[in-house]
């Protein structure tokens, strides 16, 4: 397991504006290695603009986020850093017309891992359907891949955006399990989802984003306790 | 063989996977070769004369199938990686993103040479060409015009990578700043076919040298912009 770039990621009252319109408003919060961090908030509330941000790939209007001692700008290796975030969202990221071992092979050698592909394709439980095109893939397998793709990457931050969407339940547990190890070990995880009840699971410690305000910040322990501040302050 | 440079490992991995996508959809090469040679066979019976007049008008005719039917290959360039979203993944990786650039330059220039092979003897055949004069320059302006093309092409397409209406703007800003390599293209190609002067021919091989270094430094330098390095 590589040693992870980071051990904090501060976010400095971060603004977003397009076309004069503000969709994230001073959001300052730290997300800690060892931690799943939930963010939820309602449809429109800032939590993909904010999410685009932290991955270094959107700019922001105002505000800093430090990956450790260094912001994106300022960084003495801005490809590692970008090396450093991974990102699973509800888009896979993967090329249809490549088989799975093909697509797998493909980003190994883009993230420079020497990883075995065949033991990733058996935790992602993909390993009998290896050969096939990753177009006639179901939902379910395609997020399975992708997922397959973030460990290859072996990232220090997962920024996770509706990872769960489309996945049954026994795959939907399978894949809590893998992001509970990982997250109690060295890495940073901040996980997006309307799902509090995975969110309620997996996470210790929920943000809540509303019109681009950031809410709520802390602690918490039961999925009637995220649904109650949801109602609150959504 | 194992590639040791991880830069030139990168490079070579991102080509393989456009060629192998590309092997697999074939929808490039095979929509570029046939609206090239539909341009040549339109062309012909439109200006066809006799052998020495209608000679004339090739070189021009090649090289606007050329650049009509290429521009297919450069359009969908980034569209295969903006349609699963692909291009995060490439830009959350440890690669640089001139590897990026290269690799898809490359790409189009082996396509586009795929496709001048298809239309090189479809033209010789219909402008009734017997032999070529000189073979040799005929394919150092077409390999650097071909790079030329290629290498300002990818970079608008990068730059248009989230416009709708790219097909439509692409060819708009993008003709006029290859028109000074096409008329080079034009000259040196009707100079080879007309016996022409080899001092001339090698100046206007010169002048596409200069074009296609001057773009391809500045295509590895502001390419990481273009497509949101941040």
């Amino acid at each position: 397991m590589s040693a992870p770039l980071f051990s904090t990621v501060n976010v400095d009252e971060l603004v977003k504006v397009y076309d004069r319109r503000p969709v994230v408003r001073k959001v300052s919060l730290e997300l800690k290695a060892g931690e799943l961090t939930g963010l939820i908030g309602a449809n429109g509330s800032g939590k993909s603009t904010l999410l685009y941000m932290i991955s270094s790939l959107l700019p922001m209007t105002s505000g800093s986020i430090r990956y450790g001692a260094h912001t994106y700008a300022d960084h003495p290796d801005r490809e590692r850093l970008r090396g450093a975030i991974g990102w699973l969202a509800h888009q896979p990221f993967l090329y249809p017309e490549l088989t799975a071992v093909e697509n797998l092979q493909f980003f190994r050698e883009l993230y420079g891992s020497s990883i075995d592909l065949d033991g990733v394709l058996d935790d992602v439980d993909l390993f009998e359907a290896r050969n096939q095109r990753v177009r006639n893939y179901s939902r379910g397998m395609l997020q399975r891949l992708g997922l397959g793709r973030v460990i290859i990457k072996n990232p220090t931050l997962w920024l996770l955006d509706e990872p769960f969407t489309g996945l049954d339940r026994q795959t939907v547990e399978r894949f809590m399990k893998m992001l509970e190890a990982t997250a109690s070990g060295d890495r940073l995880m901040l996980l997006v989802s309307h799902r509090m009840d995975l969110v309620a699971r997996l996470c210790k410690r929920v943000l809540i984003l509303s019109r681009g305000h950031l809410v709520f910040d802390g602690p918490v322990e039961s999925e009637q306790q995220i649904q109650q501040l949801a109602d609150e302050r959504f | 063989m194992t590639v040791k440079n991880p830069y030139l490992r990168v490079t070579l991995a991102m080509f393989h996977k456009d060629f192998m996508v590309e092997m697999r959809s074939r929808e490039v090469l095979l929509t570029m070769t046939f609206f090239a040679i539909l341009v040549v066979v339109v062309f012909t019976f439109a200006f066809y004369v006799h052998g020495d007049v209608s000679r004339q008008y090739l070189p021009g005719v090649f090289w606007v199938a050329i650049i009509f039917s290429g521009t297919i290959s450069l359009l969908r360039t980034f569209e295969r990686e903006r349609e699963n979203d692909c291009i995060r993944a490439l830009l959350l990786s440890p690669t640089p993103p001139s590897a990026i650039y290269i690799s898809k330059t490359l790409a189009n220039i082996v396509f586009t040479l795929v496709m001048e092979a298809c239309l090189v003897p479809i033209v010789v055949v219909f402008f009734n060409v017997g032999s070529l004069p000189d073979p040799a320059r005929f394919l150092a302006i077409l390999f650097l015009g071909t790079i030329g093309f290629c290498a300002v092409g990818t970079l608008f397409s990068a730059m248009l990578i989230n416009a709708r209406m790219k097909a439509v703007l692409l060819p708009l800003i993008f003709y006029p700043v290859i028109a000074p390599l096409l008329i080079t293209c034009v000259k040196a190609t009707f100079s080879i076919f007309a016996g022409g002067d080899v001092d001339q021919i090698n100046r206007w091989l010169t002048m596409a040298l200069a074009f296609d270094m001057l773009f391809i430094v500045l295509g590895l330098w502001v390419f990481g912009h273009l497509v949101g390095e941040g």
